[in-house]
């Protein structure tokens, strides 16, 4: 086979675990606690309606209860979430962590990605922020995302990103 | 090969399917309707006393009939395909105007259908799939069968040449054409399934599978027959069932051992249907299955294509020394057993033939064996072994009472097998790849190339993240390959490795 592949000394392989994380931006978490006090508030009215017209007590307080679990529950997880984040690029590969409960840390290579896009909510663009998302041909479990980032960031990032997943790898040995 | 001028010549000029297309997309929609409106239909029929209907419902009815007929036909009229120096393009028209253009490079595979309405009139179906996005799949629903091996072999290899050099191809003329076709096929045969064999694969079928399919489709017959028929019936079957439901005695030794066997006959039934004289071929570029009774599926696989291979083994597989063999190739929609070729039956020498082709060396290779974290143990016997024992002590507590915690044997029983399945678990590993066994009953195997990761996940859970575990899930296109419970640091160690072959490897993963 044409192809060469020397035997790799586990110790000089560069660690992605010395890397430093870039963490989202501090609007990600202010965006994050809007949505979700946005989610609630309109449950809230509904809830608050229905006690007007009159439910009675031995549904309204359970209801009452379920929703301040859920609301509590939301928070922590909206500030655990953020404070999880986070992204690094090298390179030649793209790493994103994320998950509270169960912990995700994602590498893309550059030259496995299919494309780059940008993607900005409606409150997220009230933040100045968007999300960078990276589709491989490996399914949906395998695509990254990396949201809270600021828009012109995450502009240069999918910019740098489209260049270097165009390039092929330098083969030392060819040219 | 009667008219060969008419069948090869002027690819580029655009050309209908066989009118046997009519059919067959007229069978296509009735079918899709049937599925959908089974249930009406059904107590259409069984309705015992159909009311008059008046003249004008029966003729929208009629009318309405004649619509798929009519699509059928302006279908068949309003298709066109053909080829340009470097792109298969298909032109539909029914209502609005679709133009597909497909570059050679982007076609995936290339898969002949053949129905028992296709082998009546001597056509098959060929379904063409693309890589990347959703709905750019596409099928042609009747082509005469030496066109369409025709046309197989002259896109995959069009493909093949619009990858190694990406230059535009000259279409060949009418004569160079035919000899490319008539060149004796260098197909190797490497297994031929008998119906002996075949009795073997369906005796250790998924009797679990069939059974699910039983009740999801009686079910729902049970309830329509209900509504159409009414109380009388309802009545009938409530007495019988609860009868029977009475004694535990009775469904442990006649219900049980019967629905059983109709699992095992249906079980033996799809078999036969979708496996009956199964062919495996070594071809040049690959391989290729050819099975089927009712449909025979004609599937190939070029070696490059093949992201990942899996094999697996059963009690009763192991006893015929036979392997189910599974090469996943890329694909544009998500993983489904359709894109991964399936040779059940298969003996140690096909696997190895197939792995020797997809992982050259492997056979000799020294691959390092690593385990996983015995912790792996304990969080199977609590989520297989306890949560399921007292789910099930919950459920049958009211009928049974104290005999329901015999269900707490189970733990015991869980613990013994995950001992058992953490001592057999093996993480091989080599420069170029993995080799994953696991399972106790029943074995299954997955080897990957590393050229083949489209991406890394390194998993923890809040348990795993305590004693410095880690799941490693590697994707490709066409699946993923999971480590569990391995190590932290080796998990990490390995990502790098893994990381660094991908970034530095020129060959092409598909």
């Amino acid at each position: 086979m044409l192809f060469d592949n020397p035997t790799i000394d586990i110790q000089h392989l560069p660690p992605l675990a010395e890397i430093s994380w870039n963490a989202p931006a501090p609007g990600h978490l202010r965006q994050g606690l809007v949505q979700t006090a946005i989610l609630f508030g309109v449950f809230g009215v509904g809830i608050a309606i229905a006690q007007f017209i009159g439910v009675p007590t031995e549904v309204f307080y359970p209801v009452m209860g379920v929703y301040i679990l859920l609301l509590t529950f939301s928070i922590i997880f909206v500030i655990k979430d953020h404070q999880v984040r986070g992204y690094a690029l090298r390179q030649r590969d793209i790493t994103a962590k994320s998950g509270w409960i169960f912990r995700n840390v994602t590498t893309v290579p550059f030259n496995r990605i299919q494309h780059v896009e940008t993607k900005e909510g409606v409150i997220e663009r009230l933040f100045g922020l968007s999300t960078l998302q990276v589709f491989t041909a490996g399914g949906s479990a395998s695509d990254l995302a990396v949201p809270g980032l600021p828009a012109d960031t995450a502009m240069r990032i999918k910019e740098f990103i489209s260049v270097a997943a165009s390039e092929q790898p330098v083969d030392q040995e060819e040219e | 090969m009667s008219e060969p001028v008419n069948i090869y010549s002027a690819l580029n000029v655009p050309r209908r399917q066989s009118p046997v297309a009519v059919l067959l997309i007229l069978f296509k929609t009735l079918g899709r309707i049937a599925s959908q409106a089974w249930p009406l239909l059904i107590v259409v029929v069984l309705d015992p006393h159909p009311p008059a209907q008046p003249m004008w419902l029966t003729a929208i009815a009629v009318a309405f009939a004649l619509i798929p007929a009519l699509m059928a036909v302006v279908t068949y009229f309003r298709f066109f395909f053909y080829m340009t120096q470097q792109e298969l393009v298909i032109e539909r028209a029914i209502i609005g105007k679709r133009r597909l253009v497909v570059p050679f490079g982007r076609i995936q595979t290339i898969h002949i259908r053949e129905t028992v309405i296709h082998r009546f009139f001597g056509v098959v179906g060929l379904d063409i799939d693309t890589a990347g996005s959703k709905g750019k799949e596409f099928s042609i629903a009747a082509l005469k069968k030496d066109h369409a091996e025709f046309l197989q072999e002259f896109l995959l290899k069009r493909k093949e040449e619009a990858i190694s050099d990406g230059a535009p191809i000259e279409i060949p003329s009418a004569k160079a054409q035919e000899a490319m076709s008539t060149q004796p096929a260098a197909d190797q045969l490497l297994l031929a399934l008998s119906l002996s064999d075949l009795l073997k694969i369906g005796v250790s079928g998924n009797h679990l599978q069939t059974a699910g399919l039983i009740f999801g489709f009686l079910f729902p017959i049970y309830q329509t027959v209900q509504d159409a028929l009414g109380n009388a019936l309802e009545q009938q079957i409530e007495t019988a069932v609860s009868f029977l439901f009475q004694s535990l005695f009775l469904i442990l030794f006649l219900v049980l051992p019967l629905f059983i066997f109709f699992s095992f006959l249906l079980t033996l039934f799809r078999t036969v249907l979708r496996f009956y004289n199964l062919r495996f071929f070594r071809t040049t570029e690959g391989f290729r299955v050819e099975s089927g009774l009712l449909v025979r599926l004609r599937l190939s696989a070029l070696t490059h294509k093949i992201q990942q291979i899996h094999w697996e083994t059963n009690p009763i597989f192991r006893l015929f020394n036979m392997y189910a063999l599974h090469m996943k190739q890329a694909s544009s929609a998500e993983v489904s057993a359709h894109d991964a070729i399936s040779v059940p039956g298969s003996t140690i020498q096909q696997v190895e033939r197939v792995r020797e082709v997809y992982f050259p060396g492997v056979g000799s290779l020294a691959f390092r064996n690593h385990e996983i974290s015995p912790r792996i143990i304990g969080r199977r016997v609590i989520w297989f072994g306890v949560l399921p024992a007292l789910l099930l002590i919950t459920i049958t507590f009211s009928s049974y009472g104290s005999q329901s915690l015999l269900w707490l044997l189970f733990i015991p029983l869980q613990f013994i097998f995950s001992v058992y399945y953490h001592r057999r678990y093996r993480v091989r590993l080599h420069e170029s790849g993995v080799h994953i066994r696991r399972g106790i009953w029943f074995e299954t195997n997955d080897l990957l190339l590393w050229h083949k990761v489209q991406s890394v996940k390194i998993r923890q859970s809040l348990y795993q993240r305590r004693h410095h575990l880690a799941t490693l899930i590697f994707f490709t296109a066409a699946g993923e390959v999971r480590i569990p419970f391995f190590s932290l640091q080796k998990a990490c160690a390995l990502r790098d490795y893994v990381m660094y072959q991908v970034e530095t490897d020129t060959r092409d993963w598909m």
